[in-house]
């Protein structure tokens, strides 16, 4: 039996929730709470996760893989750290119609950044029907000034699909000889 | 007369046919045909009606019959048909011998979907033969296995013509072998991709738009808005793809931005949309069908600048894994194949693909006859779970 977790990061709206519920074989236990803070994401959405989100995919003979939503407010970093621990690799959304998208995934990649020593990273870009322009470039270059090369993909998270290629992607990063 | 209408119509596709003689088919099916055939995309067909007297469509027929070898086809035509194997009706075309022919036509589906039911593993043959002595709920759960083993195996049949549709069917071949890499190679000027990217070219050297006429239709490209937008369904451009085409068959003209825009909003005709990325690699893929463009240094590690955006572009067979493996390291065609264990097409197809939008190149500093790359035992630790995982997601390894 093999117990494993993915860890699901990101500012609040990014669709942290929306993306495990689309993979989770069980309902999502939420602990949201009424938003006390107004900002354009925000907009249209009725509480924020205030410790965490959990969803679970059974694959069979008693194997699973735990899929935790971190909250995605900063004054509750303090379970990031918990969360995160013996993660598979980190999924990070990131609300591109928000003012500061760069600014928002900086802060959550410092806040992450030892963890991303060893472990893997898969940005999901969320909401870019919203504000198409500029483009997935925005992204592509601050990671080339790091000269670092993850997985970046423009994704909806309500789309299965979509979400289940993070996932793709962020297992043939840990191993590109999956057969 | 036709038979009664079924729960399971015949999906048929058209090839070569303008949209007045489409109408009045799907005119037939739905009102003398009592539902029992609908027209569907090509890549869902059990058959094909196809118009033999349309512009281009003799080269075209050459492609259906190599793409197609055994669909059942109903041929259309003002003229004599000599071919035994497919059925036929001279135009113009009379209603009761269209329906005499789509009777014959079903049943040769008919026949095609019964072998498919053969096919199915022996094991699942023994479930149904125990059938008739299992209790009512038992035998219930069997025929619903059954149908799902079925469609399970149609899903299959699918999922393989399409990767096949992508990355053709080549056998791996020796690559110092100068005769065999010249039998899997093309070269992109003689297809509509070199003309493509002709276009991109010029475009982008003028800052301006391009208009591109041809026997299939009419496409336009606007850079600035990352667009191209397409008169053309998109059977119909993957056909065109796979054609090789010349020069003086097309017609290019650079138009300025604030011109093309206007000749949008006028047109009478709708538009598909594209962006320019996503069509460029599409573009690729249907072209190359796994072979490899001329020229294209075979022992020379590969850079790969960054991940595509998979979740927007049509993914090839193991295009995720030779992202993976060349984000990690640069490595040529032939040791990327090697060291996957997949089929060199596969790896030659995302090549083609990744070079097209510019994202991978070949490093000319290196090439790595006797480098041995090794996948870290590490990773093999959790390969079962990892492909658990991709299983349990639908996503096919």
């Amino acid at each position: 039996m093999a117990d494993y977790k993915i860890i699901f990061t990101g500012p609040s709206g990014a669709g942290k929730t929306t993306a495990i519920t689309a993979l989770s074989d069980i309902a999502t236990i939420r602990t949201d709470a009424a938003s006390n803070e107004i900002l354009d994401s925000y907009i249209g959405k009725k509480g924020i996760t205030v410790a965490m989100d959990y969803g679970l995919m059974k694959l069979g003979n008693r194997d699973k893989i735990h899929l935790y939503g971190t909250p995605g407010q900063e004054r509750f970093d303090f379970m990031w750290e918990i969360l995160i621990k013996g993660g598979l690799g980190l999924i990070l959304l990131i609300d591109h119609a928000h003012r500061y998208p760069i600014r928002e995934m900086k802060a959550f990649l410092h806040a992450f950044r030892d963890f991303l020593k060893e472990g893997k990273l898969v940005i999901g870009i969320t909401r870019m029907d919203v504000k198409p322009e500029p483009g997935l470039e925005l992204y592509y270059e601050h990671f080339r000034a790091l000269n670092i090369n993850p997985p970046i993909f423009e994704i909806d998270a309500r789309n299965k699909q979509d979400v289940s290629l993070l996932v793709q992607a962020l297992l043939y990063s840990l191993d590109p000889g999956i057969t | 007369m036709m038979p009664n209408s079924t729960k399971n119509p015949i999906r048929i596709m058209k090839q070569g046919m303008d949209t007045r003689t489409s109408d009045m088919l799907k005119m037939v099916f739905e009102k003398h045909a009592q539902a029992a055939f609908i027209l569907v995309e090509e890549t869902q067909a059990e058959a094909c009606i196809f118009d033999m007297d349309t512009l281009g469509s003799k080269a075209l027929w050459e492609i259906y019959q190599q793409q197609h070898p055994a669909m059942p086809t109903l041929v259309l035509s003002l003229y004599d048909w000599v071919g035994k194997k497919h059925l036929f009706i001279k135009k113009p075309v009379k209603l009761t011998i269209l329906l005499e022919q789509l009777t014959l036509l079903k049943q040769q589906v008919e026949q095609f979907r019964l072998t498919l039911t053969e096919l199915i593993p022996a094991s699942q043959t023994e479930t149904q033969t125990k059938a008739g002595t299992a209790s009512p709920k038992k035998q219930t759960q069997d025929v619903k296995h059954t149908t799902q083993t079925l469609e399970q195996y149609q899903q299959h049949y699918f999922s393989q013509y399409a990767d096949n549709r992508i990355c053709g069917e080549h056998p791996d071949i020796n690559l110092k072998d100068r005769k065999a890499v010249a039998s899997i190679s093309y070269h992109a000027n003689e297809y509509f991709q070199g003309l493509f990217s002709k276009a991109m070219h010029l475009a982008k050297q003028q800052q301006c738009c391009i208009h591109i006429q041809g026997f299939f239709g009419e496409l336009l490209i606007h850079p600035a808005k990352n667009r191209l937008l397409s008169s053309v369904q998109e059977e119909r451009l993957f056909t065109m793809a796979t054609m090789p085409i010349k020069a003086e068959h097309v017609k290019m003209l650079t138009v300025p931005p604030e011109e093309l825009e206007q000749q949008i909003k006028t047109a009478s005709v709708a538009f598909y949309h594209y962006y320019l990325e996503q069509f460029t690699w599409k573009l690729s893929l249907w072209t190359a069908r796994g072979r490899i463009m001329a020229d294209t240094p075979l022992d020379q590690a590969i850079v790969l600048s960054r991940w595509p955006n998979f979740t927007r572009l049509l993914i090839p067979p193991h295009a995720m894994q030779i992202t993976a493996l060349w984000i990690e390291t640069a490595c040529s065609l032939a040791e990327t194949a090697r060291l996957l264990e997949i089929p060199q097409r596969d790896v030659f197809t995302f090549y083609n693909a990744v070079y097209a939008i510019g994202l991978a190149y070949p490093d000319h500093q290196t090439k790595d006859h006797h480098k041995t790359l090794k996948l870290s035992a590490k990773h093999t630790e959790q390969r079962g779970l990892f492909r658990k995982i991709l299983s349990h997601l639908g996503l096919k390894i």
